[in-house]
């Protein structure tokens, strides 16, 4: 498994990299903070904005 | 066969009920649930009939695929001749009925007339009852159905049945199985009150002979795989129909305290999904369907303690949630329970509500109509309480449950900008304002506003646009914001969506939140499987196509046309005023929207006024009504 997962961005729906459990994240093409929740180990999902 | 089911014509009035077999050619230009429903209306409710008239019907259909392993294959349809609009009314739960049904050897039942006092259809092994239901009338949809199981002293009845607002003719009133599984919108539960029909149980033993039985499990495994490993669908198992506050919320299109604005913002924290979380139990599904989408709740302390149910879905965080200030779980958790005994539907009754909170903050409503009710934001013993007024029909209440057409004309017209509903069917609470695609449609939906006939969700994901093409077969933009192509990718879904209800799948399970789910050419194959009838991808579509028609020429003749395919007003003339910003300051553009709905009826085939050309209609193999509802002695 790799350690490299992605959410999309809701703010310019692109994905960005979350790594494994980290509770806040920033997309790497707009910037937006968002923290980030966890459907299961392998899948990260925005909650709402950091 | 699966194609042996029969269709049982029940008259009410009379007391009697005949029954027919489901000819193949029918079968091939509609399948069977909504499609078949809607031939059975389309022929036998002239514009005459009114939707409380003994001569309106109630079908209820299983779909082709219903009860066979098949992706989400357990879902009922419900058409009438719909009392908000006088138009279509169509309802689709989920549950465990239709597959039961099937098994009882029916696939439709067409209902007309009225009893004399409360009755309820037995269907069991190829026989359909009308029994007494006096001792089930004033039951809630609860007691209802375990009563019945009780006097039947079997586990495994299922019963579609009616609560107070279905017997007390809210039009907006539900069918209901189960828990939650609710047959909404189009006040399906309005015209089963009105024909006294409290019920229509069924236990069935019949076998449904398969074509192709090893076919079938290897392609089913297959197909479920797929529908199940999406991220959408992961999510949803998780979460549940929550999980669309989040993106929702965020984003800003959300009605909020009546559409006046676009989100809670900062304030609608506590309703993130994963709040939910802590009054959950566990997860549960209906039949036929590995996604467990559905939430088991309870509340273990506080006002609420001791309620316990299923959801709430997403529908039910507008209802008791941002459509009214209210922004507490325990709060919508509370309200779904209500909602659920009384057989209500949700996003109606919120989209109601909401409006007359609004109204009463303008003035349009005073203490002196709601009988001193303060109609106050985020109160949330005002909104149930306003709740329970309008399902047990008092006060300002019996106003309301009329339905919007019929509300505005007594609060005055003027009020009607602020109802946010089209063809006088309530909106769900999302707001589609900054998405045209979405506004689109909920404008030409064949049943009045709703996001489940043709709601292109995949729209928000900025999809590659030569995916897109390969998709709808056409050059569609990928931008949400955009009205390029958007009328296309309304038709297109019009017509999955279409082929899906008729089949008796779930929604959550085709191509609505997730590109890769099972579609079109993967629904040929299983039916080829499961029934051997041949029906090609391309079939399918004009089935889908023909199927939505009629259901346009049902409003067609009862006097609907372009004027009645717009959003609300509301939507052109005020922007949003939160959310992201590329969301916040949008509105509805009134020329890019003409122009949008100008090509959505080009690609019909139908003319400027949207009406079904004469080629169209032919090209579709769609007659003049003739009646068929066999004489009954």
């Amino acid at each position: 498994m790799t350690d490299k997962l992605h959410a999309r961005c809701l703010n310019c729906r692109n994905r960005f990299e979350v790594k494994k459990g980290q509770n806040i994240a920033e997309c790497d093409h707009c910037g937006s903070k968002w923290r980030i929740s966890w459907v299961d180990p392998e899948q990260p999902k925005v909650q709402g904005p950091a | 066969m699966v194609l042996k089911r029969k269709v049982a014509f029940v008259d009410l009035t009379k007391g009697k009920v005949v029954y027919r077999d489901i000819p193949k050619e029918l079968r091939l230009k509609h399948l069977g649930g909504r499609g078949l429903n809607w031939y059975y209306l389309y022929n036998n409710v002239p514009p005459e009939v009114r939707p409380y008239d003994p001569e309106n019907i109630l079908a209820v259909g299983a779909g082709l695929l219903t009860g066979l392993p098949a992706p989400g294959s357990g879902r009922t349809n419900i058409a009438t001749k719909n009392p908000m609009t006088s138009g279509v009314g169509d309802s689709n739960m989920g549950g465990a009925f239709s597959p039961e049904m099937r098994y009882a050897g029916f696939d439709h039942l067409i209902i007309r007339g009225r009893a004399e006092t409360p009755v309820y259809l037995f269907v069991n092994n190829g026989e359909v009852e009308i029994l007494d239901a006096s001792h089930l009338w004033g039951m809630d949809v609860f007691d209802t159905q375990t009563t019945i199981r009780e006097e039947h002293g079997d586990e495994q009845v299922e019963s579609l049945v009616i609560g107070p607002a279905g017997e007390n003719q809210v039009a907006f009133a539900n069918v209901m199985t189960g828990i939650k599984n609710a047959g909404g919108r189009g006040g399906t539960g309005a015209v089963m009150g009105s024909k006294n029909l409290k019920a229509i149980a069924c236990r069935g033993t019949m076998d449904l002979d398969v074509h192709d039985p090893e076919g079938l499990l290897e392609y089913f495994a297959e197909i479920n795989k797929r529908a199940y490993s999406s991220r959408w669908a992961k999510t949803l198992g998780r979460l549940g129909t929550p999980l669309l506050y989040d993106v929702s919320s965020t984003t800003g299109f959300i009605g909020t305290m009546n559409w006046q604005y676009n989100t809670l913002g900062e304030d609608g924290k506590p309703l993130e999904a994963e709040n939910l979380t802590p009054y959950s139990i566990k997860m549960v599904a209906c039949f036929g369907c590995s996604v467990h989408c559905r939430h088991r709740v309870k509340i273990d302390k506080g006002k609420y303690a001791g309620v316990f149910g299923e959801g709430p879905e997403y529908t039910m965080m507008g209802t008791f949630g941002t459509l009214v200030g209210c922004n507490d779980w325990e709060f919508v958790i509370k309200g779904n329970d209500a909602c659920n005994r009384w057989g209500v539907d949700n996003l109606s009754l919120g989209a109601v509500m909401s409006w007359a909170f609004e109204l009463y903050q303008r003035g349009y409503i005073t203490d002196e109509d709601t009988g001193g009710l303060k109609l106050e934001w985020g109160d949330q013993d005002a909104v149930l309480e306003l709740a329970r007024m309008i399902v047990e029909r008092e006060g300002i209440g019996d106003v309301l449950a009329r339905g919007f057409k019929e509300a505005i004309s007594h609060f005055g017209e003027e009020t009607g900008y602020y109802a946010i509903h089209v063809k006088g069917h309530p909106n769900l609470h999302t707001d589609e304002r900054g998405i045209p695609s979405f506004s689109l449609g909920i404008a030409t939906s064949t049943r009045g506003a709703d996001h489940l006939r043709s709601r292109p969700a995949i729209d928000l994901f900025q999809l590659p646009e030569d995916f897109l093409e390969s998709l709808y077969g056409y050059k569609v933009s990928n931008d949400f914001t955009s009205y390029e192509g958007k009328g296309i990718m309304v038709w297109w879904h019009e017509l999955l969506y279409n082929v899906v209800d008729s089949l008796g799948i779930c929604k959550f399970q085709t191509v609505f939140n997730s590109p890769t789910s099972p579609k079109f050419e993967d629904y040929s194959k299983l039916i080829k499987i499961a029934t051997g009838l041949e029906i090609s991808k391309e079939d399918l579509m004009v089935i889908g196509e023909r199927n939505y028609t009629l259901e346009r020429m049902f409003n067609v003749m009862n006097g609907m046309s372009r004027k009645d395919d717009y959003p609300p007003e509301r939507y052109f003339n005020e922007a949003n005023k939160r959310g992201l910003p590329f969301m916040k300051g949008r509105k509805l553009d009134r020329d890019k929207y003409e122009k949008m709905l100008d090509d959505y009826y080009a690609q019909h085939g139908w003319d400027a006024n949207g009406i079904p050309t004469e080629d169209t209609l032919a090209r579709l193999g769609i007659e003049k009504p003739e009646k068929n509802f066999p004489e009954v002695e």
